[in-house]
């Protein structure tokens, strides 16, 4: 019955992708006449008010230019385009030899590229290059004229420095990877664009250094990119799953999301492969290790002791943000005599003071912070710090005081909330584990918590990508690789062996050198 | 056909030292039949010498073809019959898992009150080994290198809390009580060593040092089990004959300041060895169970296994554990036959065939 439904599911997927293959490879060729040209334009824009097409003469042959409000620069187009072609042009030839004098002598933009499918003008025109069309031509001109509105280049709010660069990624991709470049001055820093999306076209960008990266790889990247069969990208998380392995079912993601372009550089400085994609401002890092979570800039920027400590808190708010709330809830209700005496008494007072139980108790105290999170993000700013005034001392305080939720119940939901912020990056698996555990301890007291604690443990450790384990250096253990772990050692130590991720302890993709 | 090696040396001796510690650390004289913990050390010694020779047979069958487990060997010299050596193994290693298995229910409802009833535990524990299992030996010896170092930090700080209460009173002459403890626990110690079977299955997937691997191997657990000893009965004397796990007791009374209750550390270390070798000696009997009957059928027989720890598990009190097939005389025969006797039979058949190849290829 499984066979059956793995087979069917895997024929499914193999004609959708054959659907999809002849969807991307049909193409239709740039026709002679103009008329029939601008029809196509009419017909697929029908009655949209964004396609802006202005008839001209060009050297005496009916010309068009075809552009999209609101993506171009007028002010560029009228200076590279417009202002050139229409002063009085004379030149005797063929539309074909016409086209390539416009092309290569008239136009003054850099960015100048030739189309001859119907299906990359649209491309081109929606990405907000101007069409030019010549009457008798089966080709047309696309020329760089965009001018579209950004946001401009701020701090990312998700990724907040003390020491270091205040810039994050924006929107278009062609700022993102000047803003790469501008980092590594070094030609073997690559960027490689491709579409994916079968309407929304997204164009995404593999970006690595060359002398770097694994070609095994940046090779399975670029072919597991190549199957994915979505209509529309919005947002990096769509195409995560196709980074990552097959039936892969764990809470953890082994691909990395970052908004600063200092992060990058250090990724793909270490042989990871960046992917950028237009029109947001996270981008993707692969392959991306366990303890990479607990790392950030701030890290590196200052002393290796305080980044060490800094280091140690976070690994430890982890297990208290994960596991506290599982283990108070499986010790109190079920293995009170593990806990010290004074601490017994405060916890008894409290379950005995209580209506609820404590694995209810402590479940219903997380829906509501989970609801005021919720509340919190998606509201403006100023409403949000009363959200918080409201849901935590307002509610919280009064909760305790009617005598519905205990006080330790509260203090372990607050500890656990602080400490789960610590690792900003690991809030979405920290939460989903938070409820197993709690519910494992609510039914099965420690005993529960210790068995889904090696069920997850053995579910991290089994997981590689790419060939690299993805709980590596600490298991395979790679002494080296743990001077940036536990500890952050000084740079000194820390720039004295290549630390590329395909010499990581136990990983299986070839070395460039074995490539060779 | 040449087989991937996909662990070091040290992760599969971090898997085999978690099962190995697992046993070590519930022991006790109601078990051994023994009246001295003390002499204990001794055994472990000798044992620690016992365990080498056992080894060697498995390590000198390994050298002579280090791609082949003792399955492929076994089909490489005896053709078909030698489903039937895998198929021992299968029933060995599933006896295994069946064996920890009815040691946690016994620790369950002797030491601990388990919150839900042990068949629920137990069951929950066969479906997490079966998960640990299935997710194959790479993850199974990943997670093992993290597990035994909060083993090991957790017995340290078990140990350095004990060794406040240190009385040298406590320590009597070695044998002082006769020689029924030693070899209890010789006994004890050696027909628990499933590992050594194991080792016959997964020597081919470690990269690494082999012989310093088993040397580390077998000196850290007779070690530690040796520093254990000393620092329980050094704290708390004869009150730990009565004591049915009397590593959990120590574990229980132990102390440093404010925290007390060490106890929880040791029900959290060992549930997790637990795991590790349900999940390892799970995973070892399904493969060779697919070797056997092919991988299809070799599903099948693995979710069987699991019905048959489920149902073994639950009936199983605390007299079986330590009578009939369980005693130690059973578990020393079923050790010593697919650890010792059929590794020996296939070096002998190994050399015998590696002689009249050269003869041949000699005289062609």
């Amino acid at each position: 019955m499984i066979n059956f439904i793995k087979k069917f599911i895997e024929n499914y997927e193999s004609q959708q992708k054959k659907e999809n293959e002849k969807k991307t490879e049909k193409k239709h060729f740039i026709s002679n006449s103009l008329t029939e040209s601008l029809s196509f334009f009419k017909n697929k824009f029908g009655s949209s008010e964004d396609l802006t097409i202005r008839k001209i003469r060009i050297m005496d042959l009916d010309s068009a230019i075809i552009t999209i409000g609101g993506l171009v620069n007028k002010e560029t187009l009228g200076n590279n385009v417009m202002n050139r072609i229409s002063a009085d042009m004379k030149f005797n030839g063929t539309p074909i030899e016409k086209y390539e004098y416009l092309r290569d002598e008239i136009i003054s933009s850099c960015d100048i590229i030739q189309i001859s499918s119907y299906e990359d003008a649209l491309y081109m025109v929606m990405s907000g290059f101007a069409l030019v069309a010549l009457d008798g031509c089966d080709r047309m001109l696309a020329i760089g004229v965009q001018g579209y509105s950004s946001r401009g280049i701020s701090e990312p709010s998700s990724e907040v420095m003390q020491r270091g660069s205040r810039e994050g990624f924006v929107e278009p991709l062609r700022i993102n990877m000047t803003m790469l470049r501008r980092r590594i001055k070094s030609p073997t820093l690559k960027f490689e664009t491709s579409k994916i999306g079968s309407i929304s076209k997204t164009e995404i960008c593999f970006c690595y250094m060359e002398d770097k990266v694994s070609p095994d790889i940046l090779n399975k990247i670029k072919n597991r990119l190549s199957q994915v069969n979505l209509e529309t990208i919005m947002a990096a998380g769509y195409v995560i799953p196709y980074l990552e392995e097959k039936n892969d079912l764990s809470l953890f993601s082994s691909i990395g999301m970052t908004e600063r372009p200092d992060t990058v550089c250090g990724k793909i400085a270490e042989g990871r492969v960046a992917i950028i994609i237009d029109g947001t401002p996270n981008v993707l890092i692969a392959p991306y290790l366990f303890t990479e979570y607990f790392q950030s800039m701030d890290d590196y920027a200052i002393r290796p002791y305080f980044a060490t400590l800094a280091r140690l808190i976070k690994y430890v708010g982890f297990f208290i943000a994960s596991l506290l709330p599982g283990l108070y809830v499986g010790i109190g209700t079920f293995n009170p005599e593990l806990l010290p005496g004074p601490l017994l008494n405060k916890v008894a007072i409290s379950v005995g003071t209580t209506p609820f139980s404590l694995m209810f108790e402590t479940l219903l105290i997380h829906f509501f912070y989970e609801l005021m999170r919720e509340a919190g993000l998606r509201l403006p700013k100023p409403l949000g710090h009363a959200i918080s005034i409201v849901g935590g001392l307002v509610i919280g305080d009064t909760a305790i005081k009617a005598g519905l939720i205990g006080a330790p119940t509260l203090m372990v939901v607050a500890l656990t909330a602080l400490s789960s912020y610590v690792i900003p990056n690991l809030y979405e698996p920290i939460a989903m584990l938070r409820l197993l555990f709690i519910i494992a301890g609510g039914i099965m007291g420690i005993w529960g918590v210790m068995i889904l604690f090696a069920v997850v443990l053995v579910n991290i450790c089994a997981k590689s990508n790419y060939g690299v384990p993805f709980t590596a250096p600490i298991s395979p253990l790679g002494m080296f690789g743990m001077r940036d772990v536990f500890v952050r050692a000084g740079w000194k130590i820390l720039s004295m062996k290549d630390s590329s991720v395909q010499y990581m302890p136990g990983a299986h993709p070839k070395k460039p050198k074995e490539q060779i | 056909m040449k087989k991937k090696l996909i662990i070091s040396v040290p992760q599969m001796f971090s898997m085999l030292f978690i099962s190995r510690l697992v046993v070590e650390t519930t022991y006790s004289e109601i078990m051994t039949n023994g009246n001295s913990i003390w002499d204990h050390i001794l055994s472990a010694w000798i044992s620690f010498f016992i365990i080498f020779l056992l080894i060697s047979p498995i390590y000198f069958l390994f050298k002579t073809d280090k791609s082949m487990d003792v399955l492929d060997n076994s089909y490489e010299l005896i053709g078909r019959a030698g489903g039937l050596i895998a198929g021992i193994y299968a029933i060995y290693f599933l006896f295994t898992c069946v064996h920890t298995l009815a040691l946690f229910k016994v620790f369950l409802s002797n030491v601990i009150n388990p919150p839900v009833s042990t068949e629920v535990l137990l069951t929950t524990m066969v479906i997490a080994a079966s998960y640990g299992a299935y997710k194959g030996v790479e993850g199974l010896a990943r997670a093992s290198g993290i597990i035994l170092f909060f083993m090991t930090v957790s017995i340290l700080f078990i140990g350095i809390s004990l060794a406040g209460d240190l009385d040298t009173l406590n320590l009597n002459p070695f044998l002082y009580r006769g020689t029924e403890s030693l070899f209890g626990g010789i006994m004890f110690m050696v027909s628990r060593s499933s590992c050594i079977p194991a080792m016959a299955i997964l020597f081919p997937l470690a990269k690494g040092n082999l012989k310093k691997g088993i040397f580390v191997w077998n000196l850290g657990i007779y070690g530690l089990i040796s520093i254990v000893i000393f620092l329980m009965v050094g704290a708390m004397g004869d009150f730990l004959q009565t004591q049915l796990f009397p590593v959990y007791t120590a574990a229980s009374i132990a102390k440093i300041g404010n925290l007390e209750h060490l106890d929880a550390l040791y029900l959290g270390i060992w549930t997790m060895g637990i795991f590790i070798k349900l999940s390892l000696f799970f995973m070892l009997s399904g493969e060779c169970a697919k070797k056997v009957v092919g991988e299809k059928l070799g599903r099948f027989f693995v979710l069987l296994f699991g019905v048959i720890m489920i149902f073994f598990g639950i009936f199983l009190n605390k007299n079986a554990i330590s009578s009939g097939v369980f005693s130690s005389d059973f578990l020393l025969i079923s050790m010593l036959i697919t650890g010792v006797l059929i590794p020996i039979i296939l070096l002998i058949l190994k050399k015998i065939k590696i002689k009249n190849n050269k003869y041949q290829s000699i005289t062609t």
